[in-house]
């Protein structure tokens, strides 16, 4: 099953929308409920960083019986320095998006954490594309 | 103790009709978004002053029981309407969210 979302950074009321549709697609699929938070969580930070760091962006979902794969992909920035962007506490959001509650430098963390294969390809100024595989046991 | 016990027994203001059935496992404070998602769980009573939107799809995401806003902080009415939208039940309360926390523990036990 594919699902095709599209990050619309104009109105961040709306973050988060791509990921809380899959978690019910997920959910209405009867994936366990610890699989689903894994996507939730990866997904979300993923989606939200779009927003924050990306301008927006798209969102691929592929589901099958093993793995949940997912790519959200923007064409923002990009991330100058990877290995220091996947430190806990490291951050570069501003202090109008510290005020809703972001910037606590967890979002690559919290993918790591809970996908089981990652593959991030950036560059300054050509975007960011994050690849995740979460399965299914 | 499900939610609507949980309520009445914290004093919480309600700000929306939600379904007030799903049981209580624990409570998390936290206001930093992705720390939140990271650690609260689900069912449980999540306490923050954050107030922004974005609160419920986390709060929907980790399915928890409820969301407490502490110390009396504003919260819009867009806020409520979305929570609304959610079915996440969403209360407020004058108490700071220490207090909040302890007084939770004591009710839960």
């Amino acid at each position: 099953m594919e699902q095709h979302y599209i990050i619309d950074d104009s109105n961040f009321d709306m973050a988060g929308e791509a990921s809380s549709s899959t978690k019910r697609t997920l959910t209405k699929l009867g994936v366990s409920p610890a699989i689903v938070k894994r996507v939730a969580i990866a997904m979300y930070e993923a989606e939200i960083n779009a927003f924050i760091h990306g301008g927006g962006g798209e969102a691929f979902v592929d589901i099958d019986q093993d793995r949940v794969y997912i790519v959200i992909k923007d064409q923002g920035k990009g991330i100058p320095d990877l290995d220091l962007a996947m430190q806990e506490g490291w951050s570069t959001a501003d202090e109008e998006v510290r005020k809703m509650g972001f910037g606590a430098g967890m979002g690559l963390p919290n993918i790591r954490k809970n996908t089981d294969e990652l593959n991030i390809i950036t560059a300054p100024g050509e975007g960011t594309e994050v690849q995740m595989t979460v399965r299914i046991e | 103790m499900n939610v609507e016990k949980y309520a009445k027994a914290m004093g919480l203001t309600a700000l929306t009709n939600c379904r007030q059935d799903k049981t209580i496992t624990d409570a998390y404070i936290g206001d930093l978004l992705s720390v939140v998602m990271g650690n609260c769980d689900e069912g449980n009573v999540w306490i923050t002053v954050q107030t922004h939107p974005n609160i419920l799809t986390v709060a929907d995401l980790n399915d928890v029981a409820c969301v407490v806003i502490a110390g009396d902080t504003v919260v819009e009415q867009s806020l409520i309407d979305k929570a609304e939208d959610l079915d996440v039940c969403l209360f407020k309360s004058e108490k700071e969210a220490y207090e909040l926390a302890w007084r939770t523990h004591e009710v839960l036990k």
